[in-house]
């Protein structure tokens, strides 16, 4: 269709919608912009790298110690009690689980739903979903009290007749997780092979083309090679979404299924999994703001990205907080003396701190949101994007520690303290995830290429300007039935 | 536009008139006469019950069309003008809501157990939200019900009015679409806070020992499912008939058939975690919603809803055939509007049939719930047509979601 396809009104102004690419691009550049990060001689890395990435090894290394620790003490080493016996595992675990949602959010539903805007942010998105489930498995398994034994949590044919118990929620976990994060790798894989024959063919150095090349499965390019790529591509996006949903439905079945007070409100689920989205929109802006910075990537990861990126974070937020005045509202609306004690308890009890708190980094911090100016400013965002995750950390320990130290049982209520191997082991996982994460910045293209040779292509010619649809299967009409 | 053509759809503005006419006027005849031969009891709870179904409607269009004015896209262009006048029939359903209000006030126990003064004194739950509290009093639940549909019918008056205006601004003037973007901006919010205090006050209270903290988000989400379900059914009527059959085609069709898989399943989660979360509790204080849900008779209806409200549905609604083929597609919403009614149903109705001493039976239930679902439907049907016909059928000056404008076929000024 020649006609234009940008919204022409009567006088004659259009209201031109803004780009998901800067401008100045063409295929070339966006090639070599991204593959020259990879391809940069070892000795030219830039120094901040070395510097971020030596202190995430370092942190990484802390993450060791605990670990270590942990392995010849006990999960006693934390400060875990009866009646809290799980606390900043679970919560790290919850919390990192969370993250990973944005990524998949961002790859699957986001492309079923065609937006363009996902091109420049996936990849990235996706490798900071594997790298946070990686996190998030460890503690589940550091906290089974003898973690060499975890296998024994997959149902498979044994000589001592061992069958886990499918009631209980930690089985739930090993499958939730396992296929999360099988699904999630395949699909970054998947991703990345037009890339990484895209590496291969581009760079110079024999070697790397030889790793590329095996890397990239044969690809050539051809037409069926795209169409099979575009049908498993698709498909695997239609695996992905209800992943979104269920992976935290099933977490937040882990607390609600126990009928410990503050652990069930049937709200749960998708208040888990609005939670999830919003902490990981906060992850993915605090490491994009650096990162497009740092590389010069504001051609591509453009502020229009970023005011979308916070659009969510906001309607996110705002069901979360929708749900922190649910529970108290039903609770108050009960009448139930459990629910009301457990409400006197959150809000003036031992743990309120972490509740007020919770309601400022989660619930005030993110207000600022609803006005433009502050969705393009980089420095806000950046703070919102941290008063979030502190928030998300909170919610959980909230939810966990408040409810655990203050159950049915008056005389067997006692308060939680954290312990330094609880802190090491979180600040360790910290290292573990931006160990991985400058890794794979430094070594595998953190664009997609192809995809953004494509929107490139679309924006130059004019087709991505308005919705989708105005293709010429709009055209087709209902009048063509026969 | 000639006249000539717009007669088809003036046809079936004028026929929709007709028969809410009738069913208004069987549904009262109806009622009355179940009153007198079943007792009056069965009417208000069956009144009560219906209204979520029609009531539901309304604030569903209210609710689409805000999403609309915040996402944007064609879908919701093309039925701006129905989900505006859907929404303001909101004004036609505060009316109806005025014998609730009365039966509150003069103390009706019949409809909520919490009315029944041995009941605030004995039973310590209502006396705690009766008396202890005054959540429950007839009159801090009077204002509560009147300052929601002030804002309800305050926000799709903003949205239909400013609408109209948008028809004869200026061209290129974005501002009145920047101002509804706003109002749907702050209405999404005012909508579910609303949507799940009302639940409480009007549904949940039914059984005042009770409580779920989705019980709202069940509401909201069924109310999307009931609204995208008469989208479609409205546009198999609308297709045939200028200047509907200029902008429809086949994927607008897909759109909103992937809108309704998703409330489908929307609808079934929500569903499926609360009943989870409840069942494998056991916790006295939720478990009986859903014994009586599994008791003889009601047990038959749970299992229709499985199979129907969700496992049918979701299964046809994969595919990409169904969903562009308008009879089809129109199929399957009938479906589930069939379905929305009989669990809209099936949410209110047990908790009156498991009342000890005054319990309705399922069929006197059944009936009283049909005559008044015929009467509240003739009044919406009455009261869309009437309002429909007040603008255009399809917005003006929409140059962002116009399909027209983007052609550049803006040219009928």
């Amino acid at each position: 269709m020649a006609l234009s396809s940008e919204p022409l009104n009567r006088a004659g102004n259009i209201e031109r919608k803004e780009p998901y690419i800067g401008p100045g691009e063409t295929l070339d550049s966006i090639n070599n912009k991204i593959t020259d990060i990879v391809f940069t001689a070892p000795r030219d890395t830039p120094r901040g790298w070395f510097l971020g990435f030596g202190i995430a090894f370092l942190l990484l290394m802390v993450f060791l110690y605990a670990v270590t620790d942990l392995l010849i003490r006990g999960v006693g080493v934390w400060g875990i009690n009866i009646p809290v016996a799980w606390a900043w595992d679970i919560i790290n675990f919850v919390w990192w689980i969370g993250i990973g949602h944005a990524g998949t959010l961002i790859s699957a539903i986001l492309l079923l739903f065609a937006q363009d805007w996902r091109n420049s942010i996936n990849r990235f998105a996706e490798a900071m979903t594997l790298f946070a489930v990686a996190c998030a498995g460890l503690f589940p398994i550091l906290h089974l009290g003898r973690p060499w034994f975890f296998y024994w949590l997959i149902p498979y044919p044994n000589t001592f007749g061992m069958w886990p118990q499918f009631r209980s929620a930690l089985t739930w976990d090993v499958f939730a997780i396992s296929t999360y994060a099988l699904i999630s790798l395949l699909f970054w894989l998947i991703g990345l092979v037009p890339d990484f024959a895209k590496m291969r063919d581009t760079t110079k150095n024999s070697m790397l083309k030889f790793i590329f090349g095996i890397a990239s499965l044969g690809w050539r390019g051809s037409a069926k090679h795209w169409n099979r790529y575009e049908i498993a591509y698709i498909l695997l996006a239609g695996l992905s979404t209800p992943l979104v949903v269920s992976v935290h439905s099933i977490i937040s079945l882990d607390f609600a299924i126990s009928v410990v007070p503050g652990w069930n409100p049937t709200i749960f689920p998708p208040y888990f999994v609005a939670g999830a989205v919003f902490a990981g929109f906060a992850m993915v802006l605090l490491l994009v703001i650096p990162i497009r910075h740092f590389y010069g990537l504001q051609n591509y990861i453009t502020m229009k990205h970023i005011d979308n990126m916070c659009k969510i974070m906001l309607a996110t937020g705002l069901v979360v907080v929708y749900g922190y005045i649910v529970e108290l509202y039903i609770a108050l609306y009960s009448g139930v003396e459990v629910e009301l004690a457990l409400i006197q308890n959150r809000v003036f009890g031992i743990h309120a701190t972490s509740f007020w708190a919770l309601i400022f980094f989660n619930g005030l911090a993110i207000q600022p949101l609803w006005f433009k100016s502050v969705r393009r400013n980089l420095p806000a965002i950046f703070i919102i994007s941290i008063s979030i995750s502190i928030g998300m950390w909170l919610e959980r320990f909230v939810i966990i520690v408040n409810s655990l130290s203050t159950d049915y049982l008056p005389s067997s209520w006692a308060p939680f303290y954290p312990t330094i191997y609880d802190v090491a082991l979180y600040v360790g996982t910290l290292g573990l995830f931006f160990t991985l994460l400058f890794l794979f910045i430094r070594t595998l293209p953190m664009i997609n290429i192809f995809e953004m040779q494509m929107l490139q292509h679309k924006t130059a010619t004019g087709s991505s300007v308005v919705d989708s649809g105005v293709g010429e299967q709009a055209m087709e009409k209902l009048g063509d039935r026969h | 536009m000639t006249t000539n053509e717009n007669t088809g759809l003036n046809n079936l503005f004028n026929r929709m008139l007709t028969v809410g006419g009738i069913a208004c006027i069987v549904g009262l005849i109806a009622l009355v006469v179940l009153g007198f031969l079943n007792g009056f009891a069965d009417v208000w709870r069956g009144y009560l019950t219906a209204y979520i179904f029609w009531w539901g409607l309304a604030m569903g269009c209210l609710a689409v069309l805000m999403i609309h004015h915040l996402s944007g896209g064609r879908w919701g262009f093309i039925m701006r003008r129905p989900l505006e006048a859907g929404a303001m029939v909101l004004v036609v359903m505060a009316l109806a809501f005025v014998p609730i209000i009365v039966a509150v006030m003069t103390g009706n126990a019949s409809l909520y157990e919490w009315l029944d003064a041995k009941k605030i004194a004995e039973d310590p739950l209502i006396t705690y939200k009766v008396t202890t509290t005054g959540y429950l009093l007839p009159l801090n639940w009077t204002i509560r019900a009147v300052v929601v549909f002030a804002l309800w019918i305050g926000l799709a008056y903003l949205l239909y009015s400013t609408s109209r205006a948008q028809d004869t601004a200026p061209d290129g003037n974005f501002t009145l679409a920047n101002r509804m973007r706003t109002i749907s901006g702050i209405g999404i919010p005012v909508y579910i806070v609303t949507m799940t205090m009302v639940g409480v006050d009007w549904y949940m209270s039914i059984d005042p020992h009770w409580f779920s903290a989705i019980y709202g988000v069940l509401f909201i989400v069924g109310q999307g499912l009931t609204t995208f379900a008469c989208i479609i059914i409205l546009l198999s009527m609308l297709t045939n008939h200028y200047p509907f059959s200029k902008v429809v085609d086949k994927n607008r069709l897909d759109e909103y058939g992937k809108l309704m898989l998703a409330f489908v399943v929307l609808w079934a989660y929500v569903n499926y975690g609360q009943y989870v979360i409840i069942w494998s509790g056991n916790i006295p204080e939720f478990t009986p919603w859903f014994v009586r849900r599994f008791a003889p008779g009601w047990q038959a209806i749970t299992v229709i809803l499985v199979l129907f409200h969700f496992a049918l549905p979701f299964a046809l609604l994969l595919s990409r055939l169904l969903k562009r083929n308008l009879r089809m597609l129109a199929a399957v919403a009938g479906l589930i509007l069939l379905m929305r009614m009989l669990e809209n149903f099936w949410i209110v109705a047990p908790e009156y049939t498991g009342i000890e001493f005054y319990g309705s039976s399922i069929v006197g239930m059944l009936v009283t719930y049909l005559a008044a679902f015929a009467f509240l439907g003739g009044l919406w049907c009455m009261g869309f047509a009437w309002f429909v016909r007040q603008q255009p059928v399809l917005p003006e000056n929409d140059l962002r979601n116009d399909p027209r404008a983007m052609k550049g076929q803006v040219a009928h000024a």
